[in-house]
């Protein structure tokens, strides 16, 4: 088909570099390729994941994680306390505790929070507080909403008290479920929030 | 694709060259001119960790819009051209013919440096895309598109029309790196700019598009350049066809599995996969490394004091040293516990300033130093300037590399000690190391401009050239697109 | 191979296989995500982040924040806490639970025989208490043993943990007390890792700097904020106006060492409000399935600054 190469073509052919044929060099690095392969397979069984969507580095595998469960989910209150209490108290008393001079007491060292009994605390949750309050030597004038109709349980209201008593350094004995039961029957005919004055005459030795 | 036109002979090279010339010109010359810009942008941008007041008025200077203008230019301004530049000329010479559309390719080289400014005007006003890898606003991401696509056509047209029958590997790598560019950059527009997906997938996408851009694109344009060159200066055959196909798939394979590093926040199985290829392409690299090693190692006389072979040799260097070190970023920490050293530090930069100012810029030097004389017929006006070219650049990028990666694994160091000073005080305690990094990018600066000296010079000789007289047979493509 | 075309096929396969195992798989997996409720509440995690702060993903983006900054935390490995959680009420001596406790004790000396009798009584008896912290899983596993041994599986909490240098031991370490997965940016449209960190890593930082006050002056003037802080200040987002007769509502009020000249003002502009409102909406802490917040004492963020 070609006619027959002219002297400048064939300087045109060879002027390009050619590719000689050595295929044993090819044979030694596809096998070294393949043990490599095969060792990478040992890799990625530990560092992919079972190629889960859900796993995370650096987990394992989805059965890893269902063998350990998530901690907190068992019985243990200030876990379970402070999970309420980033829901619902830390918006306006922070994370820290310290509240915000001039609008929201704190609870870290609070005289109110680490009585022997916690009965003045519980009717506060229940049904709220409202006029001043003095805490740790200053006066607060706000309000807090009453808690009783939200969707917590005894035990959750249970669980935040006892977290509070019991963290920014505060120490003081947990709080029962069945005491927040009972107290919310005593108070439920009670809408309004409570007072200062009303509170300090509830005993709590 | 056999070849089916009716002029079976193959073309003089001299024709090739001619029908090669306008687009090559246009091309290079416009890359080494972003090149510039490039490495000045970067330096600038370094400028601001020893003074962070330097024009902290000008929006259009901050260090984020600096950094992503610096890496938009390095990639789009010169890699991708030079890249085509490169291609289009090897695959017309090893195709014996002569290069299709040759007028057609130097518009479309016109527009896609028009998409170039485009892209640094849009990334300077703040239209970076959240990725480093894929920093193409949507203004420009079409016009690129479009001009690639126009400068692919005369890549693929010339293949198509070959005259000779047997592929030398570099129209291999040619092909796939070709087409490559194209697809990957149509799926990252796409996720980007169309946003059909959450942000994570975006994120994901833009990691993938950025191996497969260094480790397939570049690196197989890389090969196909040093493969082609080598061989042609010491006169000897390839080492191995057999092994270059190796390479050839094993690279396109594993290449292109990757991209997300481990510890971001997506599925663990990602950065597992990322590693695993990382590690296994090294394989590849290897083989490519022992083919040149074989092919030139006993001529290796011929090559001393020719610019264009140390340039080959060192970008094969860098494309080595640089897989090294992204397998060593790859792998996890599990794995290897020193990788807390290294990752999220100055190492990164290092690793990707290795990896493109590196094997990429390195590489594609040798080619426009070997091409662009051959194609103009002219030689370089200044010869001197090309030895400061390849001696500023590679001690720039040794210099800047160096100091970087021992900053990067001092500081992660530092940050391991759980009693250690705090985070501010560290990095400050890596500033000296920023410093001779600085030092370094303005050597590489040197160098950057001593290519578009020579580049700029040459061009507009050319074009006087042409413009006095279009009877001088140098001048015309038309011509030897008639003869060929 | 002097095939093009087959050459050709083959790449189309290449490219095939790694789009729909990278791009793909990825899409699939990310799309079927949904929201999950926080361990042990009902509340739905991850909450929207809301206009303003998703306006500040848009001005972190243009400013390229992303370049000095990264948002992700990293966990080197994984380790366990054992704890000792309260049994059921303290019993009468000599009955079924008090011979329960007692075999609780027995397996607690076992795993940590430095602990006395009577300590061990008084933490039963007490919120839980930490037995061993930072075990490796074979320790986990004898506890496990041991405690089953004495029938009281229920009282040994096992905690998984992240570990690593980036996982926040105090106030002053780490970026975040587990690391971030996913589903922290489930509703994000924009989700920015950044990959080299020349300052704090911010995928918490909106724990541990809570305040956009603060993020506004730091963004105007660093250096101020953060001694020996290399950021740039990025003087663009705001407006330095005279001052009027009472100040503009949202002036910020910053000291002399930020460099605002007597009778000005600096008014934040709605870009730099929108980035504040971002790095603070910016928080990784929710203990997850895939990603175990701690559930022993956490580290409180800067207050008042």
């Amino acid at each position: 088909m070609n006619p027959e190469p002219s002297q400048e073509a064939s300087v045109a052919i060879s002027a390009e570099p050619r590719a000689a044929r050595a295929a044993t060099p090819a044979v030694v690095m596809f096998v070294l390729l393949a043990l490599a392969a095969y060792g990478s397979t040992y890799y990625l069984e530990q560092h992919s994941g079972g190629f889960k969507a859900q796993v995370a580095q650096p987990y394992p595998s989805v059965a890893f994680l269902k063998k350990y469960p998530p901690y907190g989910a068992a019985d243990d209150p200030i876990s379970a306390g402070k999970r309420v209490y980033e829901t619902y108290c830390q918006i306006c008393h922070q994370s820290t505790g310290l509240g915000l001079p001039g609008q929201f007491p704190p609870l870290a060292g609070s005289e109110w929070v680490v009585e022997g009994k916690p009965d003045r605390i519980i009717r506060i949750v229940l049904n709220g507080l409202s006029g001043p309050i003095e805490v740790k030597g200053v006066t607060y004038n706000g309000a807090m909403f009453a808690f009783k109709d939200m969707p917590l349980k005894d035990e959750d209201i249970a669980n935040v008290l006892t977290y509070i008593r019991n963290t920014w350094g505060n120490k003081a004995p947990e709080v029962k479920p069945e005491l927040v039961k009972a107290i919310r029957g005593e108070v439920s005919s009670r809408g309004l929030p409570w007072t200062s004055a009303e509170l300090l005459k509830v005993p709590v030795e | 694709m056999s070849p089916t036109n009716e002029n079976n002979a193959p073309a003089t090279p001299q024709a090739i060259d001619a029908s090669c010339r306008w687009p090559l010109l246009i091309l290079f010359t416009g890359a080494a001119g972003w090149l510039l810009v490039s490495t000045a942008l970067g330096f600038f941008a370094t400028l601001k960790f020893h003074k962070p007041d330097l024009f902290a008025n000008c929006p259009f200077f901050s260090y984020g819009r600096l950094v992503a203008s610096s890496n938009g230019l390095l990639i789009y301004g010169f890699g991708v051209p030079a890249a085509m530049g490169a291609a289009m000329w090897i695959m017309a010479r090893l195709s014996r013919a002569p290069l299709a559309l040759g007028s057609f390719a130097a518009i479309a080289a016109h527009f896609w440096h028009a998409g170039v400014l485009i892209l640094w005007v849009l990334l300077g006003f703040g239209g970076l895309t959240g990725h480093e890898w894929f920093e193409v606003p949507r203004g420009a991401a079409f016009v690129l598109f479009g001009s690639f696509i126009a400068l692919a056509l005369p890549v693929v047209l010339t293949l198509a029309a070959r005259r000779e029958k047997e592929l030398y590997p570099s129209q291999w790598f040619i092909l796939a790196a070709v087409f490559w560019f194209a697809w990957i950059f149509a799926t990252a527009c796409f996720v980007v700019h169309c946003q059909p997906a959450s942000g994570l997938v975006q994120a994901a996408v833009q990691y993938w598009y950025g191996r497969n851009l260094v480790w397939v694109f570049f690196a197989f344009n890389t090969l196909a350049i040093v493969f082609y060159l080598l061989p042609k200066l010491v006169d000897a055959p390839l080492y191995s066809r057999e092994l270059a196909g190796f390479t050839f798939w094993a690279l396109l394979i594993l290449g292109s599995l990757g991209g997300v590093p481990h510890g971001v926040p997506l599925p663990a199985w990602l950065g597992g996969v990322n590693g695993a290829t990382a590690a296994l392409l090294l394989v590849p690299v290897l083989a490519a490394a022992v083919n040149c090693h074989l092919t030139a190692f006993q001529h290796r006389q011929k090559l001393r004091g020719d610019t264009v072979a140390s340039c080959t040799h060192i970008g094969m260097l860098f494309l080595v040293v640089g897989a090294l070190t992204a397998a060593v970023l790859a792998v996890r920490p599990s794995f290897a516990p020193f990788n807390d050293w290294f990752g999220l530090t100055m190492f990164q930069p290092a690793v990707n300033k290795l990896l493109l100012q590196g094997f990429m810029v390195v590489t594609f030097f040798a080619a426009i130093l070997h091409i662009l004389p051959q194609v103009t017929g002219a030689a370089w006006p200044k010869p001197g300037l090309v030895k400061v070219q390849f001696a500023a650049t590679t001690i720039g990028v040794v210099l800047s590399v160096v100091f970087l990666a021992i900053g990067g694994i001092r500081l992660g160091l530092m940050q391991q000690n759980l009693d250690g000073p705090p985070f501010e005080q560290i990095i400050e305690s890596g500033l000296n190391f920023i410093r001779m990094a600085t030092l370094g990018d303005l050597i590489m600066l040197l160098g950057h401009a001593a290519l578009f000296a020579n580049l700029a010079i040459l061009s507009y000789r050319q074009c006087r050239a042409c413009c006095a007289g279009c009877s001088d047979a140098v001048c015309s493509t038309k011509a030897a697109e008639v003869t060929a | 191979m002097n095939n093009a075309l087959l050459i050709f096929l083959g790449m189309i396969a290449a490219f095939g296989a790694s789009w729909c195992a990278m791009v793909g798989q990825t899409w699939r997996q990310l799309a079927a995500q949904q929201e999950v409720k926080i361990v042990g509440t009902e509340q739905r995690y991850p909450a929207p982040r809301g206009g303003l702060a998703e306006r500040g993903a848009q001005v972190y983006r243009q400013e390229g924040c992303y370049y000095c900054h990264s948002q992700q935390v990293r966990a080197s490995g994984y380790a366990f806490n054992l704890h000792l959680l309260k049994l059921p009420e303290p019993a009468a001596p000599g009955s079924e639970a008090d011979k329960l406790t007692n075999e609780v004790i027995k397996a607690v000396l076992r795993v940590d025989p430095r602990r006395t009798v009577a300590e061990i009584r008084r933490a039963l008896r007490s919120p839980p208490t930490t037995l061993a912290k930072l075990v490796d899983e074979e320790r986990v596993a004898n506890a496990r043993k041991a405690f089953a041994l004495a029938g009281a599986d229920k009282a040994l909490g096992v905690e998984l943990v992240a570990v690593g240098p980036e996982i926040m031991r105090s106030l002053n370490t780490g970026w975040g007390g587990r690391e971030t997965v996913a589903l922290d940016y489930l509703h994000d449209d924009l989700v920015m890792p950044g990959s080299v960190r020349f300052g704090p890593d911010l995928a918490n930082v909106g724990e541990r700097k809570p305040l956009d006050t603060w993020h506004l002056a730091h963004l105007y003037a660093p250096a101020s904020l953060a001694s020996g802080s290399r950021m740039p200040p990025y003087p663009h987002l705001f407006k330095l106006q005279p001052e009027g007769a009472r100040p503009t509502p949202g002036a910020l009020r910053l000291g002399a060492d930020a460099g605002i000249p007597k009778g000005y003002e600096l008014v934040p502009t709605d870009h730099a409000r929108a980035l504040a409102a971002y790095l603070v909406s910016l928080q990784a802490r929710a203990n997850l399935f895939e990603a175990r917040a701690p559930q022993s004492s956490a580290p409180q963020p800067d207050s008042g600054q």
